[in-house]
Parts: C-alpha cells; structure tokens; sequence
C-alpha cells in the first residue's frame, strides 16, 4: 500500500456529498481517528463549507456585487482599460458600420439581381425591420432590454435548459440586431444549435450571418470552426474542405489548426 | 474528548451539494471560453457576461476564506472582479475560466488584511482570543482561526498545491472535477492534495498555536 491510499479521498467525497453508506461512514470515520491530515483536511472544508453557506439576500448581495464592479470597471476606464478600449472601439466601428452598410445595401441589391434565387446569401443584420427600435429605443416600456435577454439566454444555457437559451438568442437576435450583445449571440446560438440541439442547418446560417457582419473580429476564428463543423455535420464535403481552408488562411494558429490540416487531408 | 466526526451534522452534506449546482458547470466550458474571447475582444455584453457567471464563484472563494460576516465582503469580492476582469486577456484557455477566477479570487483573498478592529470591546476580543475574553462562542472563534490558518497556509504553499487545495476545500470539487477544471491529469492533482495535505499537517504540527485547534476539545 503506498501513502496515496492511505487518503481516501473518494470516501472523503462521498461523506461530504451525503452520498456515504452507514458503512461508508463508519471506514471513514475510522480513517479519520488514524490519519491527522485527513481529519485537518476534512475540518477545513467543513468550515469553509459553513462559512461560505448560500444566505437569504444572496441574489441581491451578487446584483450589488455585480453593478459595484461594473462601476469600477467604469473608473478603470479613465486609465484606458478594457472598457475605454471597447467604447472607443465601439464608436468608431459605428462609424464604419455605417459606410459598410451602404455599400453591403448597394452589393445585396445587386447580388440579389445577378445571382440565381437558389443561392442567397445570409441577410445583414442591420437590415432587420426593427433596428430602429433597438438602435434608439423604441421598444414599448417594461420590454427586456438586449442585455435582459442576452443574460437570460446564459442563465437558461447554463442550466442546461438549451431550447430555453436558444429562444432567448432569437428574441435577441429580432429585437436588436446589431446590438453588441446580439453579435456575440450569433456565436453562441451556432454553438448551441450544433452541439445540444442537433440543428447543424440553424447553426450554419448563424455563423454565416456572424461572418457577413462587419463587425466580427472578436469571435471570427470560432465561427469559422463552427462553420466548418457544421458543414461536415451537413455532408457538404467541398464546402467544408473550402471552411476549413479558409479557417488555416485567417488563422494559422489556430487551436483547431492540427484537427483542421488532418480533415483536409482526409477530404482531399 | 475526541470530535465524533460521526454525530457531526454537516455530515449530511447536502447543503454542498445545493452550493455545487449554483458554481460553474464544467460542461458548459466552451461557451464560457467563447463569452471570454468576445470579453477580450472588448464586447462590453460579453465581459458583463463573464462577471455574471463569476460573481457567486468569487462570493463563495471569499465567505470560504474569511466566513461570512466580514463586513468588506462585497468590496473584496468587486475587487476580485475586477483583477479578474483586468487579467482576462491573459487567459488563454489553458486551464478553464473558473480555474483562472479561482486562482486570482483566491489568491487576493488569502492575502488580504485583516479587517481593523472598530471599538474597544473588539480589540480586547482580538487581545484575549482564545484565551479567556472571548465575544464569540468558542465553535466560531476556532473556525476563524482554522480559516486563518488555512489563508496563511495557502499563501506558503507551492501555487499548484495551493490552487489544488481551495478548489477542494473552498469550492468543494471531487478530484475529477479539480482535474477536469485545471486541465490536469488526474494521478496529478491526486500527488498535489497529497502532497499539500502532508504540508498541512507538518505545519499545524509544528506550531502550538495550530496545533491547539486540534487538540481533544477540538
């Protein structure tokens, strides 16, 4: 017997989680009497299990915590950190947002004219009929706020409760398109519609919308994995092959790079 | 007379188990690292994101190192958003969000000072702890201590063993779990629990001031 068996640490869980048979308990409680370490160690997580119980007010002590942070965070930013970097960002990407949309308004008119209907390419967010009412406000009094349903969506995914999130992403993604928040949930809602919803067809018009933004850097790389991962799913070979090429050419260095290179192979 | 680990009610566990399911979901892994990518790429929704998921995580690292009737709680725990906010371009998913929170919460949190004193009767407790002035009942004032040892023993302990350490006694994680969230192989962070914990015991052993708050009335 070497000295890792001497802790049993699986017992040590299974007591704690309430999960121990009488049995279980008795041995543990016999390796405890025995071995010092194992009975500082198991004190020690008792009180700090104690000390760090869940309260009543606990939602209202994380909200607090949570604005307290964003208002530090609203400081930090006179000192150019990441907020002050993300506004000014922000302000003159809306700048750009807005040279690109008429160009991107004059290429889909043109597109659409030119190419075949079988072959449609994925709408812009910005011309969504109710950007307006995201962009400015307009929504009714007492609607959920883009960051409502962007939060809500996390809370349901978390949870597990997929379909839940995917609902929340879509409301999002309706109600205020090209919001910061709605960006990143075109992300996120790929992800979720390609691994827990087995929707590899839903997933690959988010990423593509993603990518047709103009404002994709942040997640770029992540929604052409997804793009690519979703087109195998789909069977569509050559377009796959093409994703993961065009993944290799943006981003070399890419944690998906060797899985992408022997795909590559394989397709060829 | 030797503690009956057996009578202990906390024994029952269950309340773990409670606290178990509100912290981070390891299988939810991924789309916490695409919510950091867009964070680090300065999304302001995306790092509100982040701070949400955090919070209780941060809340939960600090009431286990200090209890919970520390009245700076909340002020240490928006102080540990914010390094970890600040941090967060350094993270490169090498280890998981939670791992990367838990070190820096955990980290400030063992090494902050300890709250002043207020009013006389306050510093003759402090002055008389454990002795024979004591405001608290004995149960909590040996909590306290034990905490306090396990702060400064933390800050003493190689960073792996330490990280190891809180994320089994502050968060409560099964060796799996620890392995799953550092990234770790598991016969790893099996030898880094064994080895802190033999640490632990030559150090409270060392020390009768430590060594008391397991002593037969313990």
């Amino acid at each position: 017997m070497n000295t890792i068996d001497l802790h049993p640490e699986d017992l040590f869980d299974r007591s704690r989680r309430g999960q121990a048979s009488e049995r279980d308990i008795e041995r543990f409680q016999l390796h405890l009497e025995q071995c010092r370490a194992c009975r500082y160690e198991y004190t020690l997580a008792l009180e700090c299990a104690e000390g760090s119980a869940v309260l009543p007010g606990d939602d209202l002590v994380i909200s607090r915590i949570r604005q307290a942070t964003a208002r530090s965070l609203e400081r930090c930013a006179e000192s150019g950190a990441l907020i002050e970097r993300a506004r000014s960002r922000t302000r003159s990407r809306l700048l750009l947002v807005a040279v690109a949309s008429v160009f991107s308004l004059v290429g889909l008119i043109l597109t659409t004219t030119i190419l075949p209907p079988s072959f449609r390419l994925p709408r812009p967010s910005f011309l969504g009929r109710s950007v307006a009412a995201g962009m400015w406000g307009a929504q009714p009094k007492g609607s959920p706020s883009a960051g409502d349903l962007f939060a809500r969506a996390n809370v349901a995914q978390r949870d597990g409760a997929a379909a839940d999130a995917a609902r929340f992403y879509i409301e999002l993604e309706r109600s205020f398109p090209g919001s910061s928040e709605e960006l990143v949930a075109r992300v996120l809602l790929g992800r979720l519609l390609l691994d827990r919803l087995d929707d590899p067809r839903g997933a690959l018009a988010q990423f593509d919308s993603y990518l047709a933004s103009p404002d994709h850097d942040a997640l770029g790389e992540e929604a052409l994995i997804g793009r690519a991962l979703a087109l195998e799913r789909l069977g569509r070979h050559r377009e796959e092959r093409s994703a993961w090429e065009m993944l290799m050419g943006a981003h070399p260095k890419s944690s998906y790079a060797e899985p992408a290179r022997t795909r590559i192979e394989e397709l060829r | 007379m030797a503690r009956d680990f057996r009578k202990d009610p906390r024994l029952a566990g269950g309340s773990a188990a409670l606290r178990q399911s509100a912290l981070e979901d390891p299988a939810d892994f991924p789309r916490m690292a695409l919510l950091v990518r867009a964070a680090q790429a300065g999304n302001i929704a995306a790092v509100d994101a982040v701070i949400a998921v955090l919070t209780p995580t941060v809340l939960h690292v600090i009431r286990a190192l200090w209890g919970s009737k520390r009245e700076d709680l909340e002020a240490m725990a928006r102080d540990g958003l914010v390094a970890i906010v600040m941090a967060l371009p350094t993270w490169r998913g090498d280890c998981t969000l939670l791992h990367f929170a838990t070190r820096i919460a955990a980290s400030r949190a063992a090494s902050a000072a300890p709250p002043a004193p207020r009013t006389l009767w306050e510093r003759l407790g402090r002055f008389g702890r454990g002795r024979w002035i004591s405001p608290t009942p004995w149960e909590e004032e040996l909590a306290e201590r034990r905490r306090a040892l396990l702060r400064t023993f933390f800050g003493e302990l190689p960073e792996a063993q330490g990280e190891t350490l809180v994320l089994r006694l502050a968060l409560g994680y099964s060796l799996q779990e620890i392995a799953l969230i550092s990234k770790t192989p598991l016969a790893v962070v099996r030898n880094r629990l064994r080895l802190a914990k033999e640490a632990l015991r030559a150090r409270i052993e060392a020390d009768p001031d430590w060594d008391e708050l397991w002593g037969d009335d313990a």
